[in-house]
Parts: C-alpha cells; structure tokens; sequence
C-alpha cells in the first residue's frame, strides 16, 4: 500500500469517527414566569418518534443532555411534560447555545384515563371488560362475547363458556329476557356494556348457595353507569331491490330499578328470528329436580337444509314484536313480564337429486324438486314475581303460550305418499308455578313447597331418548327418532311438599316423582325416584303405545377443604310396548341405563382449576332398529316375539379434565371416552308375496370406541387475536355387514378443527377456520371458511369463501366401489357497504351477490344412494337502510 | 450466653427507640405533598424457585405527588387493616361491658400475608425513605438511585396510551417495562422506576415476577378533605389526599408511630430478627411494653409464604 493511500485511508477513519462521535450539548432552562421550573420531564424523539434522550429539570430548572448525533439535528423533537403545566414541544432550534423554554400554567391536571384490567378473576366470578375486546366494528354485545376466551357463540346465537351451555344471562344481575337471551345479546349495543362476569357454579336461588352445589354457567352483562340512567333505542328502517324491506325499531333501558328491553322487527331478506326463542339451560328445566323435558313437541317436519345460512335461500315474510319489562319493588322482589308475538310465512325451493349405484355398475339418477312453505303464528305471555332472599325464596309464573304451525310440501315425487303434504297443528299451554323455599332454623337444611298446575293441549312427538338411541344404534342419523305423532290434552295438578311428590296425569298417563333430600355441612344426599306410566292411542293408525319408566338415582356431595366431589348414580328402566289395539301386532322395548357419575373439582387457585367428570354409562336392552321396524310395518303382521330376539348392552366411560387460566385468556380441556357395545344378533323381516317372515343376520357382536378430544384457546397481542384449536381422535373396532356376512373393520380418525380470529388491524379483519378429517377408511376430508372484511373509511367489502370442502366420499365398505366422492363447493359471497351520517342518521348502502349453490352430501353407508341438494339463492341483492339512534 | 444477647438486644431495640429516634427524626427531609393522580397495580410473583406453578399476588396503589413525591404500598394490606377494625368494632359492639367489667377476649384473624414495606419517594430530596415492619415499625433513608434503562423503538398502546418499552438489569433481574410519556410520572411499582412516564406494565425476562397497572384514577378535589378522625382507623390510601412520611416515635405518641433509623441501624436489626425471631419479637413487646404497633403486620407475617426466589435477587 503506497505512503497517500495509507494517509487517505486514515483521513477517511479520522473523519468517520468524527463523524461517528459527533456529540451535542443540549442546555436549557425551563421557567415560569421567571421562576425555574423544578422536575419536569423532558424528552427528546428523532425524526421516527423514537425516544434518544431524557431527563428532568433541576431545582433551578435547568437541564442539560450530551446526545449522539445520527441524523439531523433540526429533526429532533424536544417536549417537556409536567403536570399542573401545559405540555410544551418544538423542533430543535439550531442556532441557540440554551434554549429558553416558558411553561404555562393549566388548570387541568391530566386526562381522565380509563384504565382497568381486562380480567379480573375473584373466586369463581371472572369479569372481563367489554372495552378491551371490542373495537368500533362491533355493534352489538354479541360481537364483542365471540372474542372473549372460553366464550364460543354459534350461529344460532346459542352461548357456551368452555364447552358448556349458559344457563342464564343476567342483565345487571336481573334475568330480564326469562331465558331467551339471544334477543338481548344482539340487540344491546356494546356501548351500554361495561364488562362481562362469568359466573361459574353458579346458583341462582340465594336460599340454596352453599347449600346445593351447582355445576351451572352463567354470564351477567354489568351495565355501564352512565348508560343505566337513559333510555336508547333505535330505528333502522332499509328498502332495496328486489322488493327488499328490513325495519327494526327497539326501545332499552336498563336502569338499576327498572328495565325494558321492546322491540318491533320485519324483514323480507331471509332473517328469521328464531334465534329470538334460544332458551337458556335452566329454562328448560322442571322444578327443582334438575331433569330437562325431552319432549319437543312443538316441532314438525324438518326444513330441508343447507349448510349455508338460511337467509341465503329462503323467502320469507316475518315480524316479530317483543315485550320484556321488569321492575324490582324491593331489593330482592321483583316483577317481570314477557310477551312475544310472532309471524313468520317461509318458502323454501329445494332440488334434489338421487343417484342409485346399482349391482350391475350402472347409475340410476332421479331429479326431485320441492317445494316447502311454513306458516308459523306464536303468541307468548309470561309473567313472574318473585323474592329471592338469602332467607327466602318465593316465585310465582304464570305462562299463557299459544302456537299454531302450518306446513304445504310440493315434494316433487309423484310415488310419495307425502305428495303434496300438508299439515297444520296448534299447540295451546298454560302454566302457573308456585315455588316456596322458607328458611329454616338449621341453616344448612332447606324445604322445599312447589305448586304446579297446567293445561296443554296440542299434537305430541313420541320419541326414544337420544343417548339411549345413540348407544343402541351408534349409526343412526337422527338424534331423536320421532315415532309417533299423537294428539292429547294434558291437565297436571302437581303438588310438592316437603320431599318433592308429584303426581300427573296425562290422559291416562300417571306420574308419581318423589325426592328425599338430606343434607349437612359436608354431605349432601339426594334419593329421587320416578314412576311413570303412559298409554296413550292413536285412533289415525289404529295403534297404542304404553310407556313405562321408572328412575332412581342416588347423589352424594362432599366438600373438603378446596375438593367438590358429587357422585351420582341414577338407574332408570323404561318399558314401551307399541301395539295396535287388539295386541296381536306388538313391538316391545326394554332398556336398562345406569349411570354412574363422578365429577370431582379441585380450584388450585383463583385462575388455574382442575376438573375431572368420570362417567359409566351402561345400557342393556334391545336395539332401536326392530322398534322402528314395528313402526314402519304397522298395517303388516309382525312376529310378536322379535323384540325379545336380539339384546343389546353399551358401556360408556368418559374421563375429562379441564384447566383455564383466562387472565391470559388460556384454556384447555381434554376428554377420553370409552365406548363398547355388544349384540347378539339383529332379526331382519322380508317380505315374501304378502307375508313378512323373519331372518336373523349376523350383527357384529362387539363394537368398540375410543376417543380422545383435545380443545385450546389462547387469545394474543392484546386480545386482537383469538387462537382455537381442537383435535378428535377416534379409533374404532367393529363389524359391518355386507352381503350377509360380518367384516371386521378398524377405523382411525383425526380430526383437527381450528378457528383463527384477528381483529381488526388497520381497517382488516380476517376469520379463518378449517376443519381437517382424516380416516383409514375414509380419505382426507377438507373444509376451509375464510371471510376477509376491508373496511376502509367509511366503505368496507367483505367477501368470504363460506363452507369449502372437497370430502372423496366414502365408504368402501359400503359400496362395492370406492371412487365415489362428493363435494360442497360455494362460491364467493360478495358484500360491499358503504356508510354515511346526516343530520344524525346513519345512512348504509349495502349490496350483496349470493349466487347459486350446490351442496351434496352422501347418505347413509348402508345403502347404495348419493343426494345432492340443489338451493338457488337469492342472487343480487341492494337495500339502502336508515338508522336513527336516540336518547332520552 | 442468650442471656447476654438478650441484655444486648434489649439495650440496642431501648436505645434505638429513644435516643437514634429522635435525632433522625430532624434528618427525614420531605415536604408533605398533595395527591395528584393514583395507580394500582397487581403482583404476580413466582416465589417458589423449585414450584413455578406457584404465584403469589397481591394488590398495591402508588399514590402519585404533585411535586414528585410518591408512596408505594400494599392495598391487600390495607384492606386487612379496615377488616381487622371491623372485627375490633363488632366485638365491642356485641360485647357491651359495664363499668368495672372486663371485655371479653378478642379473637381477630387474617386471611393472608401482605406486604408490610412502603417506599417514600423524593425526588427534589434526592432520597427514597422505606417504611419496614420488625415487629415495630422502622423508617429509614435511602439515596434515591435509578435504575439505567434503555428504551427501545417497540412502542405498543396499553389502555388506548401510547407505551414505550425500556430495558434495564436492576436487582439481580433482567426488567422489560413499558411506560407512557403521557403520563409525566418518573414512577412504578415497586423500585422500577426513573422513566419518563409512568410505568405500565413491567416484569423480568423469566417472568417469574410480573407487575400489572390495573387501573389510573386522577385524584379529585374532595380528596383533600379526607381527614383522619379515629387514630386507630387504618388510611385509606384510596381517598386520602396526602403523601406524608409516617409519624414519629417519641416517648407518649400513639402506637402507629414509626421509628426512624439510619439503614445501618436497620440492617442490624434485621440480621437479628432474622437469626433469633422468636427472641427478638419478645424483646420488642417489652420494649413497647406489649403494646402491638403493627397487628395487621403480625399476623399476616404468620402466614409469609417461604420465598426461595424473591422479587430483589441481590439481598436475598
């Protein structure tokens, strides 16, 4: 290296370190009317608003840095913040040695700033607040529940914590909407929200807390001070093309003393409100006994479905006017009253087509187009009083329920006999109970005086339990198996006192529930037996149906220290002898079920609980399938002794455990299930000429189950995004039958289910979720839902891919060939709105394209058959609404 | 030989009491300073190094001065202290006694341990004063240090305020804390402090300890006029208006006087608490002639968790 380029070499080093070091002094002097300001703070930020420097004032106010200069020096930012003194910034000047700088006086000491915790968690109360996971998208309070952790919310407006059904929502602590929440959830902005408790074990009935433990959910909404003190509503009246019309008008207030919540709603874009009828868990039950009515006996025929929203293809007509006011008279009295009515005219277009794979290799297709329109007319009236005390409890409610459901079906297929079909059934019910819990000197004892006395009127489904149905016949379809429709008048005179007797009548039905609670400080015993006694005659199909049922169960609790043991056993033998009048056509069905329950709860702390449910449940008695068989054969001679051919058993073993820490909004469960069933063999009848004649086929003698499901959440970055994965593995041993002999078949299934929720984060917000189902048997099944919202300013599109799959469609076992598939497809649903105030009207124009789509799906294994379904949407939609909010 | 440490101790908690009370009194420098805004924070701590499933929380307010000044201490403890008097007034309420009578024994318990130390910041006194409990109440003065931080670009919005995050090793601890220059605070839990604004949110690395803010309240007027009107009620930090250090020990001042020592003075009481509790306890019921200063401290102190990982890893 020559002697100049060393020179300039070190020159350039010199330089850059000059360069690199290059140091300022900054002094200054911070005053008040010529006095030193002492302490305040003094910040210096580069061009990227990145803090360089800081310090504060000394006793003279004076303050004096030594900074790195990097970039410009007339880039940085100097600010001087103290309270009691407006805040003061400038650029740096350049040509002053000391920079002077005068503080005004402000009388404002600082901003107001709302800052509270987002969950807090006190014993088995956790409140989360409703500002820190909303954001100005939201609308209403259901927008917001969909992010909070352990909250899931389905379409239908149905709300579980963890897995697990709401038993009630409270409003401030008042259950204003007697069960039917969803009404209030989507109707109640999230601004009138302060936060959300989640109350677990929770016991509604102040006399039995600490007394009987409960396993029971509930949300209560705390309303926000300043919100409870005027009455807000809205009118959101829409038109558009074609011939569109959606009004909502509603009125809320829900002050301390009084609450209502009205509202009036029309539409003619697919709504339906029968989210409006979600009934919380506790509604449902009977009595204190805790037993739910498996009866749903206002339901019909099903309406043919697609996986996609309703709203997509059904052309509709529907008002609904809702009424819910409650007062409190005293602390604990209050008086609330519920009235509801209800108009709905659906039409329903669905075509279908069947495709018969047939022995020979070939394909039969038929074509089917239906036709389905409902009318439905509801009338509702609830009215309730009641006291709940930490000494007392005394409720009276009276309901007067009417409901009347008409139903015309164009099947499309001219051998039905259902063609066309058409029915029409109204069901009227009035109700008044009486419940009267006193106090009783020993505190830990309670008595219980309950008056129940009904009339109800209307057409009933007879239907076999679904866990029964499910364990005799793991491959059935439907849940519940409506057998019959019968149509009965029931007057029930129910008088319970002190240990719970029931007595009803039905007809000639007769129902005796009696209960014996004993209980101390630990221990908690509960016997309750049930004697039931149904006959009840079809006069249409000239059949009758006797149903006997008794139940016995038995319930310990304990508490020690921080463990919660229940155990419970309840035995339950039901008898149902399906006949026509003269007997000599009878079908009988024995089941058995035993179900010992042991649910132990340990909280380790305040956030971090452990909870184990094992659970036997044992089934012996004879399979579904030959009772069903004895239905469908009904004008035919059966054997009368087939139901004593074939006897099934089922046992079932279920171990789940939990483990939640939602300050970091975590939460895991994992559940194991052992299931086994065995048979004997199942009689199968064919006709021959004009006679049945029975065969047996071998069915395979033993069946058994495992499956394991793990479920976590997390939530991240500030609650933005919410994180749901679960996991269902399934290892199946069993036998199926083809072409009379049994084939054994092991089955392993995994199934990843994931949700993925980001919030909105510079004007986007995306909502991903999969759902991956792979089997041994089975392919690959896919299913992606992606909705992608901009909303940019005042203009937002949304545009989603709602329910993909590609599912190569089964069954190789069931078919004799294995390259069938079937797929859901649905094109992308554009929508695109664009919003605008005047005058304090908000202004929304909304444009959506809904365009055809196809849905197939294959039935059961058992037969040779591929559907597909065929809804046309409603196509291009435009509706311009305007919303007027007001306060009062 | 116990014998003559108990003497030594006795004359060392007598003389300490006495004499070294009086002249710090005239040191403590701290002009009394109104409330200007309040923070409250919540402690999660991992205390067990060997069981880290085990944390430890508790509830704290930093009452924030007008002039720079600020206190720390425990809302759990306070919260005690109010239930405590309750109970006192409940048992005189359902136990009345006539003249002559003796009252029947009062049984009061706790329900948790709580931190019984408080720091009096002073910014214009350069100094932290740290109120500590050893069966008395001591108050000794500290030189107020900082902690070096480093801030770093990573800015977040906490409670819709823009935080900034800063770094520093303090303690023994590697600390990640975010600030909000908008609140013009040089304060946060604990000792973490020295930023310019108020700290948000702060924990070190393994986060084994975790301080929250759970909620910022600007104080009002009607603070001021929060007055102490029962000695033996506990302060209700939440309302009262004032940062002022505790009084002080003299000969005839009521029992929630706080003895003022130098920090060498304290460290050797500790060391003997520490060595001999049980010796040292008795030894300051007699030198307050079984009068309890602190009761609330006591007893919570009974149900101290063992710490095997505690928040300062440097005095352990």
């Amino acid at each position: 290296m020559s002697f100049s380029r060393l020179l300039f070499l070190i020159a350039g080093l010199v330089l850059y370190a000059i360069h690199g070091h290059a140091q300022i002094n900054i002094i200054g002097e911070i005053m008040n009317r010529n006095n030193g300001v002492e302490g305040a703070s003094i910040i210096l930020k580069d061009g990227n608003n990145r803090i360089i420097g800081y310090g504060a004032s000394d006793e003279n106010g004076k303050f004096s840095f030594r900074i790195g200069q990097d970039g410009a020096l007339d880039s940085i930012l100097l600010e001087v913040k103290m309270l009691g003194y407006k805040p003061w910034s400038s650029k740096l000047p350049s040509d002053l040695p000391i920079y002077k700088i005068n503080l005004e006086k402000s009388d404002v000491l600082l901003k107001a700033v709302d800052i509270k915790s987002h969950v807090q968690v006190k014993g088995d109360t956790t409140s989360y607040s409703i500002k820190a996971y909303s954001n100005a998208q939201d609308v209403t309070i259901e927008d917001v529940l969909k992010r909070i952790p352990g909250i899931d919310v389905k379409e239908s407006g149905e709300i579980s914590f963890q897995g697990k059904l709401i038993s009630h929502l409270y409003i401030d602590g008042d259950d204003l909407l007697a069960g039917k929440y969803t009404l209030g959830t989507r109707t109640i902005s999230h601004e009138m929200i302060d936060k959300l408790e989640v109350l677990q074990n929770h016991q509604p009935i102040k006399m039995l807390q600490n007394r009987q433990l409960s396993d029971n959910v509930a949300l209560n909404l705390v309303v926000d001070s300043l919100a409870a003190t005027q009455l807000v509503g809205q009118m959101d009246l829409g038109v558009g093309l074609p011939s569109n019309q959606r009004n909502i008008i509603d009125a809320i207030l829900l002050s301390k003393k009084l609450k209502l919540l009205n509202t009036l709603k029309t539409n003619n874009i697919g709504d339906n409100y029968e989210s409006d009828r979600i009934t919380a868990l506790s509604n449902l039950e009977t009595g204190l006994s805790g037993r739910i009515d498996e009866l749903n006996y206002l339901s019909m025929l099903d309406l043919p479905r697609a996986a996609i929203p309703l709203s997509a293809y059904n052309r509709n007509l529907i008002g609904s006017l809702s009424l819910n006011n409650l007062k409190k008279l005293r602390n604990d009295y209050l008086l609330r009253l519920n009235a509801t009515t209800y108009l709905s005219r659906d039409q329903i277009v669905n075509n279908q087509s069947h495709t018969y794979f047939l022995p020979n290799d070939s394909l039969y297709t038929q074509l089917l187009s239906n036709q389905s329109r409902f009318q439905t007319f509801r009338q509702e009236a609830h009215a309730l009083l009641q006291i709940n005390e930490n000494n007392k409890y005394i409720t009276n409610h009276l309901k007067i329920d009417f409901q009347n459901i008409s139903n015309n079906t164009n099947t499309g297929d001219p051998f039905s006999s259902l063609h066309p079909y058409s029915a029409e059934r109204g069901n009227i019910d009035l109700q008044n109970n009486l419940q009267w819990i006193p106090s009783l000197k020993k505190t830990n004892d309670f008595l219980i005086f309950e008056w129940l006395v009904s009339y109800r009127s209307g057409i009933e489904d007879l239907t076999i339990d679904s866990v029964l149905s499910n364990l005799t016949m793991p491959f059935a379809l439907n849940d519940k198996e409506v057998l019959q429709k019968v149509a009965n008048k029931e007057i029930a005179n129910n008088i319970s006192i002190g240990y719970n007797m029931r007595n009803k009548t039905l007809g000639n039905q007769s129902f005796v529930n009696t209960s014996v609670y004993l209980r101390s400080q630990l221990l908690f015993l509960n016997m309750e037996s049930d004697l039931g006694n149904t006959r009840l005659i079809d006069t249409a199909n000239r059949l009758q149906w006797n149903d006997q049922e008794y139940i016995a169960t038995f319930r310990q609790d304990y508490m020690l220290k921080k463990w919660k043991i229940i155990f419970s056993l309840p035995l339950r033998y039901r008898n149902i002898l399906y006949a026509d009048q003269s007997y000599s056509m009878r079908s009988r069905l024995n089941q058995i079920w035993l179900d010992p329950n042991l649910q132990i709860r340990y909280p380790v702390n305040n956030k971090l609980s452990f909870r184990f449910d094992l659970r036997h449940l044992h089934l012996t008695g004879t399979p579904k399938d030959i009772f069903r068989g004895a239905m469908l054969t009904n004008t035919r001679a059966l054997n009368s002794n087939l139901s004593e051919l074939a006897v099934s058993t089922s046992s079932l073993f279920s171990l789940k455990s939990e483990y939640q820490y939602p300050v970091n909004g975590f939460m895991a469960t994992f559940t194991a299930t052992y299931q086994q069933m065995n048979f004997e063999s199942l009689p199968s009848m064919m006709l021959q000429g004009d006679i049945w004649t029975n065969t047996r086929i071998p069915w395979p003698n033993s069946s058994n189950k495992w499956i394991a499901h793990t479920s976590a959440e997390k939530n991240f970055f500030y609650q933005r995004t919410k994180l749901s994965l679960e996991h269902r593995w399934q290892i199946q041993n069993s036998q199926v039958l083809l072409s009379q002999n049994a084939i054994p078949i092991h089955e392993q299934s995994h199934q990843y289910i994931g949700r993925f929720d980001i919030r909105y984060v510079h004007n986007l917000a995306i909502n991903l979720a999969f759902n991956i189902r792979h089997t041994t048997q089975e392919s690959t099944r896919l299913a992606l839902s992606a909705t992608h919202i901009n909303s940019y300013q005042r203009f937002g599109i949304q545009y989603s891919v709602a329910n993909w799959s590609l599912a190569p469609e089964i069954a190789r076992y069931a078919f004799s060939r294995d390259k069938k598939s079937a797929y859901n497809f649905y094109p992308i649903n554009f929508i695109a709105q664009h919003n605008w105030v005047s005058q304090n009207i908000l202004f929304k124009l909304e444009a959506r394209n809904l365009t055809n789509a196809k849905y197939f799906h294959s039935t059961q294994w058992q037969e040779n058959l591929l559907s597909a379904n065929t809804f046309p949407l409603r196509g291009l939609s435009i509706m311009l609404s305007a919303k007027l909010n007001f306060r009062l | 030989m116990f014998l003559i440490m108990k003497n030594k101790l006795f004359i060392l908690i007598l003389f300490i009491g006495s004499t070294i009370g009086s002249t710090y009194g005239q040191i403590a420098n701290f002009t009394p300073d109104t409330v200007a805004s309040r923070a409250f924070y919540n402690l999660q701590h991992k205390y067990d190094i060997t069981d880290p499933s085990k944390i430890y929380e508790e509830d704290f307010i930093l009452l924030l001065g007008k002039n720079g000044t600020s206190l720390y201490t425990s809302l759990s403890s306070q919260y005690q202290q109010f239930s405590l008097s309750r109970q006192r007034k409940e048992h005189q309420i359902q136990n009345p006694v006539a003249v002559g009578e003796m009252m029947p024994p009062l049984r009061v318990t706790v329900s948790r341990y709580t931190t019984p130390t408080q720091y009096y910041f002073n910014e214009r006194g350069n100094s932290i004063y740290i109120r500590e409990w050893l069966v008395r109440n001591y108050v000794y003065r500290q030189d107020l240090v900082y902690p070096t931080w480093e801030i770093h670009t990573d800015t977040a919005t906490i409670y819709n305020i823009l935080c900034y995050k800063a770094t520093t090793n303090f303690m023994g601890r590697d600390w990640e804390a975010w600030f909000a220059p908008d609140l013009p605070f040089r304060k946060g839990p604990w000792l973490l402090s020295g930023l310019p604004g108020l700290i948000i949110n702060a924990r070190d690395q393994k986060e084994e300890v975790m301080f929250t803010l759970n909620n910022f309240i600007v104080a009002r007027l009607g603070d001021q006029t929060y007055k102490i009107t029962d000695p033996y009620e506990p302060i209700d930090y939440t309302k009262y208006g004032l940062i002022e250090l505790p009084p002080q020990y003299f000969p005839g001042t009521p029992n929630e006087s706080h003895v003022y020592v130098n920090e060498k003075e304290y460290l050797k009481l500790k060391g003997m608490f520490i060595r001999d509790p049980q010796g040292f306890t008795k030894m300051q019921m007699d030198a307050t002639k079984g009068v309890d200063k602190n009761q609330e401290a006591r007893m919570a102190s009974r149900l101290r968790p063992k710490v095997t990982n505690p928040i300062d890893k440097l005095n352990q």
